[in-house]
């Protein structure tokens, strides 16, 4: 892990610098802390004009009055977050920005490589345009211009503030505000890059995005900002997966997803997060809290959220559906994996505002070791919501017990036209499953895996075929451990 | 927060505690300390905001606001005999407390239930034989988990003291009927009702909450409840006070081992209505039904929340909740199935459905399930939304006009739960109540629809 070495090094720098470090530019890391000075280092750093230098601070400014309004009613349990324990700025050491896949640092390649994602093979078989996300830094976007002929703008956020001004201004924060939630707050502030992607109208995006998020920097909160717009009748598939190598120190994720959607457009959003999730102690791993949120603006308009959650020792999400559009629907399939000592709070919103609005929750909660995993939900349907309908389904599956699965719905109607259904279970896998399988010669943990993907199918089949593989794997690897 | 103390100071503060003046049992240093630490409890968290969870859906501003006065000390109220409207159950012994203040000269005798029952009312238990309080009182209603227990038990004065001795069973039902009344300024009472049935021993047991009309009053009741192995109880509330009355009020029930709890809260009146219960099933077998309809309109609140708490194993716990809301009411259902790690083979369902007659209600309603033991089979619902326009098409083309045909539509969804109810006297009395809020209403159909 030469990369990581190189990033150790530059910690260490850092954190015998004393002074003046708040003008060196040419510094790759922040040192640790938070401070109106960090915000603007970031902003420098990333060459921003004035006006995202002032949206930040207004985030930060307003964070600090927030002071004692971190969230805690989720059913997680952690030691308090020291913010000033940590780096808000790490960039891998690079020269001019690489312009083809050949020019990426060969080192950071290698790293890739071993984590098995090699870009050049999904270049050229599998058609997906990836931006890769190392550290906050994009270091290498393939297919860009292809995407570009076409109209559809896939690159960092960082680049696109400072190309696309006039569309980030336009929606950066439209639907996710800084004065949101604590953590998305901080995120304003602080974020360092993220994927920014435009789609005109009419288009079908001929090949699904792709970003992939690394977290390798030892002690650096990561701070991603996506913003997606579907202009009227277009489509995309994001595909966002997640893998990051073992830590020993908690690290700190608040991201923010924000997708807009108009007329008949359509997004579909994937994720599967296998960060770091601490040992079997609970010692280190990732802090997730993340805000992700897409607004159905127009008539028609789709959203399909699918997310595979097997990783971070916390994770805090609630992937919202803000259906605003007559007749438009939002989906969320999930699975959530938790082993060990994991803790996972995740679930999502459907706010139904327009006429005839359709939503549908399917949620899979699988508990294993001494974790705890819940499904914490909002449906409501606004008294203009006429004939709006959802369905949600929320199951759990307990392995041992030592474990926890908790539901928690909420359900809010004020439209006598506008229909909910909920319904939620739990279980444990049965012994005749698991003598069935073990009968035809598996074993007990590939019983479980097996009768997992069972469970989990209705939403694993969501997925993009290339993610879709990846998940079934996860799910075993998961569990491992779990029984016998 | 600062601005919420200062009124709870001037509602239920000193001048309040003051008024109530000095209450039975305060010679005894535990009950005087359960009254200190509950009074203190609500001066310094004051009333319950929205951002309190457990209060989400349930704003107590309106309460809030009135300067209540204590109920039992107004002297320009007079209640002589029942009023009507007052539930009936046949073949029941009644017990009759007027805002609060047991008033034998309205109730029945009670001298010569048989050997092993003993019903007295509270205040002469506080008085003479305060200890015979211990087992119970607290033991299941801890000021501290709940601002309803909190209220009460900073006041508690008034009420009965039920018991049953061992494989004693009490034929005749209970009817405990609480009538609120304000005179010329709002009241405030704080009955505690307190039951405990030895081994095998079983009773039932009917609590109905009403009032007279007039300036509003808040009623404050708790229910603390223990069931020792074997025992059984059907425990029936009906709240249906005046229309401009506060009710905020609680069950808390002990269930041990192989007993049975049974019960069913119907809230039909009041401006704002809060039954909470809670049901702790703390021995092998133990189980309960938690079932409960609620109908409202105009502008009323009505909230039920609930917390089942399986602690012991083979445990079962049932629930289902109907609402039916017009008006510009608002419906609130909280549920809660917890399931703690030793309570294996637990059997735990609830199902909330609400209807809504017309544009105007809002239904809020969470469901939880908390479960930390695997071998469990765990499961709940919960649906909102109008009449199925089919229906109402299969009476009209059967000749039934659409006004009788949603009416029948709102019986045959309550129904189903009241068919449920064990005791036959409490099941007719609450299907006639039932009826008649529906007669009272005009359930045409949704506009725009």
């Amino acid at each position: 892990m030469a990369a990581t070495q190189q990033t150790v090094d530059a910690v260490r720098e850092v954190e015998t610098y004393k002074h003046g470090w708040e003008t060196d530019i040419e510094s790759d890391m922040a040192p640790k802390g938070l401070s109106e000075d960090i915000v603007r280092f970031i902003s420098a750093k990333k060459e921003e004009p004035e006006w995202m230098l002032e949206w930040r601070l207004k985030a930060y400014r307003y964070w600090l009055t927030l002071a004692d309004q971190e969230p805690d009613w989720a059913k997680l349990n952690y030691p308090k977050i020291d913010y000033q324990d940590s780096y808000y700025y790490a960039a891998p050491k690079l020269g001019d920005g690489p312009k083809s896949l050949d020019e990426v640092d060969p080192k950071l390649r290698e790293t890739y490589d071993k984590l098995g994602i090699p870009l050049l093979e999904q270049e050229m078989l599998a058609g997906v345009a990836v931006d890769a996300v190392f550290d906050s830094v994009s270091v290498a976007t393939t297919y860009k211009k292809k995407l570009s002929e076409l109209g559809v703008i896939f690159c960092p956020m960082s680049e696109a503030i400072k190309e696309h001004p006039e569309l980030v201004q336009k929606y950066l924060g439209s639907v996710v505000p800084y004065s949101d939630n604590f953590f998305a707050t901080l995120n304003c502030a602080v974020f360092t890059d993220g994927s920014f992607v435009y789609i005109p109208k009419g288009l079908r995006c001929p090949m699904e995005l792709s970003t992939y998020f690394r977290i390798n920097e030892k002690n650096t909160g990561q701070f991603e900002r996506t913003l997606i717009i579907a202009e009227e009748g277009s489509y995309v598939s994001y595909l966002e997966g997640c893998t990051a190598p073992q830590r020993d120190e908690n690290q700190l994720h608040a991201a923010v997803v924000e997708l807009v959607i108009l007329d008949d457009a359509e997004i579909k959003y994937s994720t599967v997060q296998n960060w770091y999730p601490g040992d079997e102690d609970g010692k280190g791993g990732i802090y997730n809290f993340v805000t992700k949120r897409a607004a159905c603006r127009g008539k028609n308009s789709k959203v399909m959220w699918t997310q595979v959650e097997t990783g971070s020792a916390v994770t805090w999400k609630y992937p919202s559906c803000i259906l605003q559009g007559d007749n438009s629907s939002g989906e969320f399939y999930s699975v959530a994996i938790t082993n060990n000592r994991q803790q996972a709070d995740t679930g999502t919103k459907m706010i139904h505002l327009g006429k005839n609005t359709r939503s549908k929750i399917i949620a899979k909660g699988i508990s294993a070791g001494k974790s705890n995993s819940t499904y914490r939900g909002l449906v409501r349907m606004q008294p203009k919501a006429d004939g709006s309908r959802n369905f949600t389904q929320c199951d759990s599956l307990l392995i041992g017990d030592q474990c926890g699965a908790h539901t928690v719905p909420y359900i809010e109607s004020r439209n006598p036209t506008a229909q909910t259904e909920h319904e939620a279970t739990t279980s444990k896998i049965s012994d005749e499953q698991m003598f069935y399988c073990q009968q035809r010669g598996l074993n007990a943990e590939e019983a479980v895996s097996l009768i997992v993907n069972g469970f989990c199918k209705e939403v694993l089949q969501t997925l993009p075929m290339e993610f879709a593989v990846e998940a079934q794997k996860l799910v075993g690897i998961s569990l491992e451990g779990s029984v016998g | 927060m600062t601005k919420l103390q200062t009124t709870t100071g001037q509602v239920f503060g000193d001048t309040y505690a003051d008024a109530v003046g000095a209450l039975p049992g305060a010679q005894e240093t535990w009950i005087n300390g359960m009254r200190k630490t509950s009074r203190a409890l609500v001066g310094a968290q004051g009333f319950p905001g929205r951002k309190v969870e457990a209060w989400k859906y349930t704003s107590l501003n309106q309460v809030e606001k009135v300067p209540f006065i204590p109920a039992a000390k107004a002297d320009d109220v007079e209640v002589s005999s029942l009023p009507l409207g007052i539930p009936v159950i046949d073949g029941a012994l009644k017990m009759v407390f007027v805002n609060g203040v047991y008033r034998g000269d309205l109730s029945d005798s009670f001298a010569d239930l048989g050997d092993g029952v003993s019903l007295k009312p509270f205040a002469d238990v506080l008085k003479s034989d305060p200890s015979a309080l211990k087992v119970v009182l607290g033991s299941s209603a801890e000021a501290c988990q709940s601002f309803t227990t909190a209220l009460n038990t900073g006041f508690m004065e008034h009420g009965v003291v039920i018991h049953l001795a061992k494989n004693v069973v009490l034929e005749r039902p209970i009817h405990l009927i609480s009538i609120g009344a304000s005179g010329a300024e709002p009241g405030a009472f704080h009955p505690r009702f307190s039951f405990s049935l030895e081994q095998s021993s079983s009773a039932t047991v009917i609590e109905s909450h009403s009032g007279l009309p007039g300036q509003a009053y808040l009623s404050n009741p708790i229910t603390e409840i223990l069931l020792r192995e074997g025992a059984a109880l059907l425990h029936y509330t009906i709240v249906g006070e005046d229309s401009d009355a506060f009710h905020l009020g609680r069950a808390s029930v002990t269930v041990d081992k192989n007993a049975k709890y049974e019960s069913f809260i119907l809230s039909l009146g009041g401006q704002l209505v809060r039954r909470e219960v809670k049901v702790s099933l703390e021995g092998l077998n133990a189980s309960a039904i938690v079932d409960g309809v609620y109908a409202l309109s105009d502008k009323q609140h009505s909230d039920i929340t609930s917390e089942i708490l399986h602690l012991a194993p083979n445990t079962t716990s049932n629930q289902v909740v109907k609402g039916v809301l017009g008006g510009e009411s608002r419906g609130v259902f909280q549920g809660r199935v917890h399931v703690a790690r030793e309570a294996q083979k637990t059997e735990g369902r609830q199902l909330h459905k609400a209807l809504l007659l017309n544009r105007g209600p809002e239904v809020d309603c969470k469901p939880e399930l908390e479960i930390y033991a695997d071998d469990v089979q765990c499961a709940h619902g919960a649906t909102t939304g109008e009449m199925d326009q089919n229906h109402i098409f299969y009476f009209l083309s059967r000749g039934i006009d659409e006004e009788t045909a949603r009416a029948l539509l709102v019986e045959g969804f309550l129904d189903e739960v009241m068919f449920n109810i064990g005791d036959e006297a409490v099941r007719e009395t609450i299907f006639g109540l039932v009826s008649n809020w529906l007669a009272r209403q005009k359930i045409a159909a949704v506009s725009g629809s």
